[in-house]
């Protein structure tokens, strides 16, 4: 099925008469990649499917005030983002608990839940990225599994290229050694 | 080129990483993006109306508000009246309500029953009166037989009256019709032997004079 590009839908979006269609058109180009950009951060599905609605609620009400000097699915990207760090930082909060156990929380939910599909090394490749700091672990999963360019990382998280390339590197550095550390065993 | 050379240069340096296949390892519940679109949608729309109808059209009373925290207050002292035990010293006898039910239950029967004679005339049955179960009738019952026995007993007694009256005049008719020398003699031959062989005189002034003194025979005499 052929892809609609972004500008046909921003411009059925500024027309009254067609802007329902232009959103269905956005929710169905963007609505997965979204949702696994929110799902590698959050890692509960559930968390993650009211994350999505969210973010779709958003850009439902800011689109009309979109300005085309960043792309469209960068900008979606950046609200997703936003969101995601929002409801982890509410849930740190909500908690009271510090980031070790935060992140000890998500492991253990990574480990439980019934979606998840992956064999122990693909667990261990997980737990390693939920030892990382928040933003290392965003850079990694934007470049490792979205395979964006840094630029458009860059776009999304407002940070700058060389400044994510350094937090990428020293990101894939501590993975590498976490996954051939044979104590961890799980 | 420039993406796929700084998409790879990482790799240099986590060999072990760049060795494993990239997979998503999550999962997702069965056709979830199927309808992920409208869940999406339903969301939105529900913003939409939200946006559209800020103002719920609801209100409250005056000073509604500032009178909801004292009435919060005394429902929660009613509360806590309601934790006090239920127990109010009242006590009823061992198997009350038991055999309460019984009896609701018999007298139910009874009206049930009733309803039913009544709502089927043509099965309606002799009516039982019970003769002694008014007072009037027992007092009316009690009279009328004082009443009837004085009526007989009085015109039995005038009855008497009349005959013996015809009687005595009849006999006292016969005496007068009958000689006198004739019933002196009937008299003296019907009188019994002892009663003719009479004490002599002397021989009862003897026996008084020694049986009774002089006074006894005065105030007897008197």
């Amino acid at each position: 099925m052929k892809q609609v590009e972004d500008e046909e839908i921003l411009e059925k979006f500024s027309i009254e008469r067609t802007r329902n269609e232009a959103f269905n058109l956005l929710i169905s180009k963007y609505q997965e990649k979204i949702y696994w950009h929110v799902r590698r951060l959050v890692i509960d599905h559930d968390d993650a499917d009211d994350l999505v609605q969210e973010v779709f609620i958003k850009v439902w009400k800011n689109l009309a005030k979109f300005r085309s000097d960043s792309k469209l699915y960068t900008w979606i990207y950046r609200i997703a983002t936003n969101e995601c760090i929002t409801f982890l930082n509410k849930k740190k909060q909500r908690n009271q608990t510090p980031l070790d156990e935060v992140v000890e929380e998500l492991s253990e939910s990574l480990i439980a839940s019934s979606y998840f599909n992956g064999d122990k090394i693909q667990l261990k490749l997980q737990q390693a990225l939920l030892t990382l700091p928040e933003k290392q672990r965003l850079i990694f999963n934007m470049k490792y599994y979205d395979d964006l360019k840094y630029d458009e990382i860059s776009e999304i998280l407002g940070t700058s290229v060389g400044a994510l390339k350094a937090s990428f590197h020293i990101a894939v550095k501590k993975i590498e050694v976490f996954m051939l550390n044979d104590d961890i065993v799980l | 080129m420039k993406n796929d050379v700084e998409n790879n240069e990482w790799k240099e340096e986590a060999p072990y990483l760049a060795s494993l296949p990239i997979l998503n390892p999550f999962g997702v519940p069965e056709h979830y993006f199927n309808s992920l679109t409208d869940a999406i949608n339903t969301t939105v729309y529900t913003e939409k109306l939200k946006e559209a109808i800020p103002v719920s059209g609801f209100s409250v009373p005056d000073q509604y508000f500032s009178i909801l925290k004292a009435r919060i207050v005394i429902e929660t002292g009613i509360g806590i009246l309601q934790s006090l035990p239920e127990k109010d010293g009242n006590t009823i006898p061992d198997g009350y309500f038991q055999k309460l039910q019984a009896n609701i239950l018999a007298r139910t029967i009874e009206e049930v029953t009733a309803e039913i004679s009544e709502a089927a005339p043509a099965q309606e049955k002799s009516r039982i009166v019970r003769l002694w179960h008014s007072d009037l009738l027992k007092y009316a019952s009690a009279a009328c037989f004082i009443l009837v026995t004085a009526f007989g007993l009085y015109l039995n007694q005038q009855n008497f009256t009349q005959e013996s009256t015809i009687s005595d005049i009849a006999n006292e008719q016969m005496l007068y019709d009958i000689d006198e020398q004739d019933i002196i003699d009937h008299i003296e031959r019907n009188t019994p032997e002892i009663q003719k062989a009479a004490v002599k005189n002397e021989e009862l002034e003897t026996y008084i004079l020694n049986n009774y003194s002089q006074n006894d025979l005065a105030s007897e005499i008197n």
